[in-house]
Order: structure tokens, then C-alpha cells, then sequence
């Protein structure tokens, strides 16, 4: 067996190895004293460095957590009895409206202009006499 | 005890600490974790889609919003190459430690960093596989590289700090 990389003993120091691979690792590095060297050297790295960050920053008091606030929709509640009741309105006042309507008299007016002498076409219109007659009638 | 409120007592602190790890602010870090857990109980009340590993989508979401965040953040500039300078981080805390590592943390790229907070979270690689959408079979690659890289920051941290 070849020595180990510094990828496969990290993982033995961690014991992320298969049972297999873990016992191939422990009977090379027990053979082979470069390997054992090597894995002295990043067992002690990963103690102090792992003891330094664990220590590194002050302990943190866990705070109480604030429940976010929530937009809720809130369903509306039509009641049955509101919504004819506002049906019935609203045919009542279109009712009243078409009937006020028919109600009204309306009426339509016609005007006669009837001229008195021949017409000039030279002269102006304010220089011309005509009668305007009119008539009205009822639309209904 | 509703299963929400058991939830967020579970879990609230080490999100708390990671956020805190990414965005190296306290505030923000605890606006953050807020967030996420009333988007957590608007869902739970809602009864939309089941979420199926919820510590797995917990630091996913806060994950996502720091990083959102600490793009977004103008008090940290990272040079590359260089180490970083965040002039008020912590600026009331008397501990070097918190400041160095927070230096060097925002020194390692986004997923570098993520990964490395993940993991001092004590998630599974499953999880950090999940949380970081990462294949499952590079983590412990990613993660052997990220911690060799921030003990190296570290030390250069505390060389600038201390001097």
C-alpha cells in the first residue's frame, strides 16, 4: 500500500472512513512510520485549532424568539340576508328610475325659417327679412 | 415545548458561533441566525415543502446569508497574499486569540472558511457535504488543506498582532 494522502488520514482522524478503509488505514499506519508522522502531525492541528475556535468567541445567550407578525386574511362574511336585501335594492331604485323616465313629457321642436322676399344672395343675412316658425310635438 | 422552539434552543448558539466565525460581528452575525429562523418558522407554519435534515438546512441558510453578507461588508479588505485587516473587529474585546483567528479566517476563501467553521461546529462530513454543497468524498481533503492553511495564518496573525 502507497502512503496516505493527507485527504484519507484527516478522514480516519474523523472516523469518516468504512469499516474497511479504516482498518487498511490502521495497518498501513502502523507499518509505515511517514503516515504515522503525518497523522500525529494533523491530529494535534485539529485539537488546537478546533480548541481555539470553540473558545474563540464569547458564549452567546439564547434569545427569546419573537414570533414575526402576520399579515392574516381575514374572510369577509356576507350574510344571505343582506346580500337579497341589497339585490332587491338595487332592482327597486332601477325600477323607480325607468318609471320617473316614461313619467317625464318630452317633447321635440321644429323651426320654420319662411323668408318674406326673394332671397339676395348679395346681401348679408342681417339685411334680410324672414319669419322662423315652430311647431312642437310630443315624443310620447 | 413546540417543535420549533425545540429547534431553536438546539441549535440557535453554534449558529450563532459560525455566523459569528464568517462575518466576524456579533450584531450581524445574530440578525443573521434571526433571519433564518423566522424564515424556518414561516415555513413550519405554512406547512410548505418538508425540509428533510434541518440542521443541514439551518447552517445552509446561514451560510448563504453570510456569505451574502460579508460581501456586502466594506470594513473588511482582503489582499491577497497579505493578511487582513479589519479595523474595528472586536475592537471592545480584549481577546487576542478571537482577533487573531478572526483575522485569519476572513483571510481563507469562502468555502475554505465555511468548511473550517462547519467542521469546529462538529457537523458530520455528510452535513459539511450538504451544508457547503460539496461532494462528500473531498471533504476530507478540503478540510486537511483548509486547517493546514489556517494554522499557517494563524501563526502569521499572530506575528502581525503581537508582533
Amino acid at each position: 500500500m502507497n502512503c496516505l494522502d493527507e485527504g484519507i488520514i484527516q478522514s480516519y482522524i474523523d472516523g469518516e472512513l468504512s469499516d474497511k478503509e479504516m482498518s487498511d488505514v490502521a495497518m498501513h499506519i502502523s507499518s509505515c512510520k511517514h503516515c504515522l508522522a503525518q497523522l500525529k502531525q494533523q491530529e494535534e492541528r485539529k485539537n488546537t485549532l478546533l480548541d481555539i475556535m470553540q473558545n474563540a468567541n464569547d458564549k452567546v445567550e439564547v434569545p427569546a424568539f419573537n414570533v414575526p407578525v402576520q399579515v392574516v386574511e381575514i374572510p369577509l362574511r356576507r350574510s344571505r340576508v343582506w346580500m337579497k336585501v341589497s339585490a332587491a335594492c338595487v332592482f327597486l331604485i332601477l325600477l323607480l328610475t325607468t318609471y320617473q323616465s316614461q313619467d317625464k313629457e318630452q317633447k321635440e321642436i321644429f323651426f320654420y325659417p319662411e323668408w318674406q322676399d326673394q332671397v339676395d344672395a348679395n346681401l348679408p343675412i342681417t339685411q334680410q327679412s324672414f319669419t322662423i316658425t315652430y311647431t312642437e310635438s310630443s315624443v310620447n | 415545548m413546540t417543535q420549533f422552539e425545540t429547534v431553536y434552543q438546539m441549535y440557535y448558539q453554534g449558529l450563532h458561533r459560525a455566523a459569528q466565525q464568517m462575518l466576524s460581528n456579533k450584531e450581524e452575525a445574530g440578525d443573521v441566525v434571526q433571519e433564518v429562523f423566522v424564515s424556518l418558522y414561516n415555513r413550519m407554519q405554512s406547512h410548505s415543502a418538508e425540509i428533510n435534515n434541518v440542521k443541514s438546512w439551518l447552517y445552509r441558510a446561514v451560510m448563504n446569508k453570510c456569505i451574502d453578507a460579508g460581501r456586502s461588508q466594506k470594513n473588511i479588505q482582503s489582499l491577497e497574499g497579505v493578511s487582513v485587516v479589519a479595523e474595528d473587529i472586536n475592537i471592545d474585546d480584549n481577546n487576542y486569540q478571537t482577533k487573531i483567528l478572526q483575522a485569519a479566517l476572513q483571510s481563507l476563501n469562502e468555502k475554505e472558511r465555511m468548511m473550517v467553521v462547519l467542521y469546529s461546529q462538529g457537523l458530520s462530513y455528510k452535513e459539511i457535504a450538504e451544508t457547503a454543497e460539496v461532494n462528500f468524498t473531498s471533504v476530507g481533503k478540503t478540510l486537511s488543506r483548509s486547517l493546514k492553511k489556517l494554522e499557517t495564518l494563524l501563526k502569521h496573525q499572530k506575528h502581525e498582532l503581537l508582533g
